[in-house]
């Protein structure tokens, strides 16, 4: 039987090597999906493994909840952090447009037209759209893991995904 | 796939990783080792600046304050000892025990 989420915090915890490399590869894919939507993919990779250390060395400042939220808070702290960097949001942001090159791939137009629209937007914004959209979390999961208000994380989905949608051509 | 939100999510999730990938925990693993690593060096160097300098310190001086110097020297060392050390004898007993 598959080990629930908590029951791996709980003996990463107690310093379980196996339990933290379950819990890494169980939600390496969302993380890193999070922080590529959020900033540049080198920065991404590097703010990842940096919320697995976290991981690591803070589980004991879980209180229970979501623990997929917690992770993603986790990542979310640490882009932010990175945000605040001169020098890492300008690598960050040459490396973003530098990788939105259009390819003849199917369905490169619209993910260069999301891409481009998601580039034009507040990071917060940026965020709740990602963790909605792209990593499949409700409203108040997203919620829980940006740390902001309900309402505040609807209304940056609501106005992120207009952005987006105009972005791809299509009426909301 | 016409529906807007799909497009835009599968416009998200087109770049997402693979779901299992090994590369990426051994990263992990290997910066972890490495913060570990890290962390008792500094340790290990700032008890050991710490017991020169008591050393001198006691050896220096006489009468009660080289007793009380031997003292405090020798409690330090024990502690270095069980901060670098105790983590891994804790995993060990650990181990043993499960």
């Amino acid at each position: 039987m598959e080990e629930g989420d908590e029951a791996l915090v709980a003996a990463i915890r107690d310093g379980s090597e196996r339990a933290f490399n379950v819990l890494v590869d169980r939600h390496q894919q969302a993380v890193r999906t999070f922080l590529r939507g959020i900033t540049s993919w080198d920065d991404a990779d590097d703010m990842a493994q940096e919320t697995f250390l976290a991981v690591w060395t803070h589980a004991r400042s879980f209180r229970g909840g979501h623990v997929r939220a917690w992770l993603f808070s986790i990542a979310w702290r640490k882009a932010k952090g990175a945000q605040r960097s001169w020098f890492r949001r300008r690598r960050r942001d040459s490396s973003y447009h530098e990788s939105a090159v259009p390819t003849r791939e199917m369905g490169a137009e619209d993910r260069l037209a999301v891409r481009q629209a998601l580039a034009t937007l507040p990071l917060a914004q940026r965020a709740a759209i990602v963790l909605n959209l792209g990593c499949g979390l409700t409203h108040a999961e997203t919620a829980e893991a940006l740390a902001a208000p309900l309402g505040t994380v609807k209304s940056h989905i609501l106005r992120g995904r207009e952005r987006l949608r105009a972005a791809l051509g299509e009426q909301s | 796939m016409t529906n807007p939100d799909e497009r835009i999510t599968a416009a998200l999730r087109h770049d997402a990783p693979a779901p299992r990938d090994p590369v990426f925990r051994l990263q992990v693993l290997e910066r972890r080792e490495r913060q570990r690593f890290r962390r008792r060096a500094w340790g290990s160097l700032a008890a050991t600046v710490a017991v020169a300098v008591l050393s001198a310190l006691t050896a220096t001086a006489g009468g009660e304050a080289y007793t009380a110097g031997s003292v405090l020297l020798f409690a330090l060392v024990l502690i270095t000892v069980a901060v670098v050390y105790l983590p891994g004898f804790e995993r060990l007993i650990r181990r043993l025990s499960v």
